[in-house]
């Protein structure tokens, strides 16, 4: 089997992950309920795992790196927590639905700043231009998961700085592979997944604050803190962290940021780009590549167009020939509207760190099959 | 002179960052249960330090912002 889908999941994990998960199963209980072992070496570990965050993404303590079960549920509490329903918020035209819906069912009114997607500098002036006094919030994504596009979030963070209005990044593709640091790209929160660039289980996941703006909690419960008291606790990180944390997916997820670490910086953005170069130097006859811009513009996402049959029917080829892609939408609608692709959906290709240019090459020679088997 | 100090905190991640700013310093700090009633904040843990180290602590503290009064003794 060949994975190419690690813009949805990075499936194979470091052994290290798998380790860690099983350690923490055998001495960690619930964090901050208690003082006796098992308890405590559940608060090192979350304690442990902020402060390497807090590391990676330059943040000013550890109370600002707060556990969510996904980059979506950052998402949610980030968007909802900065807005009220009818506010207006301005969003690139690459964003995911994990952006759009929260906004959507909020009933906040959505500006779309639109840019060609192989154009990613001229998202910066059409966000600014999008941006006017009723705007209440400026999301947008690192990197396209459709496309693989880096968007230039720190002039747009200045952007938002100069007009006082919140900004949130939505970091699931980006982490892990670029270097992102809170305070330079001047976000109020990052919203990152651990299953992604991290390598750690699903069910993880990171919101991170700047702390100069808070936003409102999404949920309430119980945090093992202040517990005569019926109100939320107003400590960070208590009080976004109601309910038992996944300690188990914390401590893969812990073990995933050490192996990310482990890198020299850029090699793992480096190792993903060359495999999608060499896909791109030797594409076989049918495919197009839609949406892509220059290469120092792009990571390791590749989104590839058939032309003589549907992306689906090709993905199920390669699933066939036992390559993992995916196929169609890929949850963002709206860039595939910027790239005229909406009817069509694309192939996406997203290699990680463990894949090599044997996979590449395979991959190369099965989408050959797939064009004389399907072409007709 | 025997006996503990505990040091108050609001949460966990508070607590481990007084522990670990105290240890760097010498102080043999532990995060603990926090004894019924102890916490204002409700927090259910606490910071124990050594009786010994308790005016020690209480300057490091201090200048890191934190109150005295965060320390009780035991």
């Amino acid at each position: 089997m060949i994975y190419l889908d690690c813009a949805a999941t990075t499936f194979q994990k470091p052994p290290a992950v798998m380790e860690a998960i099983r350690r923490a199963s055998e001495m960690c209980a619930s964090p901050g309920r208690g003082g006796y072992g098992l308890s405590l070496a559940a608060d090192e570990l979350l304690f442990k795992t902020r402060g390497l965050a807090k590391e990676m993404f330059s943040l000013s303590d550890e109370k600002y790196c707060i556990f969510t079960k996904s980059a979506t549920e950052a998402l949610n509490i980030a968007i909802k927590g900065f807005t009220q329903p009818e506010d207006e918020v301005v969003i690139s035209c690459l964003e995911h639905n994990a952006v759009v819906r929260p906004l959507a069912s909020g009933g906040r009114r959505i500006k779309i700043a639109n840019f060609p997607p192989e154009c990613p500098e001229d998202a910066v002036i059409a966000l600014e231009r999008s941006i006017t006094r009723r705007t209440r919030l400026c999301v947008c994504t690192a990197v396209s998961n459709v496309f693989g596009t880096m968007l230039p979030i720190r002039e747009i963070g200045e952007i938002c700085r100069r007009r006082g209005i919140p900004f949130v990044v939505d970091a699931a593709q980006a982490a892990g592979i670029l270097e992102l640091s809170v305070e330079r790209i001047g976000a109020d929160a990052l919203c990152i997944p651990g299953h992604k660039g991290l390598y750690g289980p699903a069910g993880t996941g990171l919101l991170l604050l700047s702390g100069e703006r808070i936003p409102r909690t999404l949920i309430e419960g119980g945090t093992g803190s202040h517990s005569a008291s019926e109100r939320q606790p107003q400590h960070l990180p208590d009080a976004f962290e109601a309910g038992t944390q996944n300690i188990w997916g914390i401590a893969g997820l812990c073990a995933g940021i050490e192996f990310v670490k482990s890198h020299p910086k850029g090699e793992i953005l480096s190792a993903e780009q060359a495999l999608c170069r060499r896909i791109l130097d030797n594409l076989p006859a049918g495919y197009t590549a839609p949406g892509r811009g220059r290469d120092e513009n792009q990571t390791g996402v590749l989104a590839l167009l058939p032309v003589f049959a549907g992306c689906e029917e090709v993905a199920e080829f390669l699933s066939d020939a036992g390559i993992c892609v995916r196929a169609g939408l890929c949850c963002a609608p709206l860039a595939h509207r910027a790239a005229h692709t909406f009817e069509t959906g694309v192939l996406r290709i997203s290699p990680g760190i463990f894949n090599t240019a044997a996979d590449a090459d395979a991959l190369l020679r099965a989408l050959s099959a797939a064009r004389d088997a399907l072409g007709g | 002179m025997n006996g503990r100090a505990l040091i108050e905190i609001s949460t966990a991640t508070e607590g481990l960052q007084l522990r670990n700013i105290l240890r760097r310093e010498g102080i043999w700090a532990r995060m603990v249960r926090a004894p019924r009633g102890f916490s204002a904040s409700g927090c259910t843990q606490a910071v124990e330090i050594p009786h010994g180290d308790t005016a020690l602590a209480a300057e490091i503290l201090a200048g890191q912002g934190y109150a005295q009064a965060k320390i009780k003794i035991t």
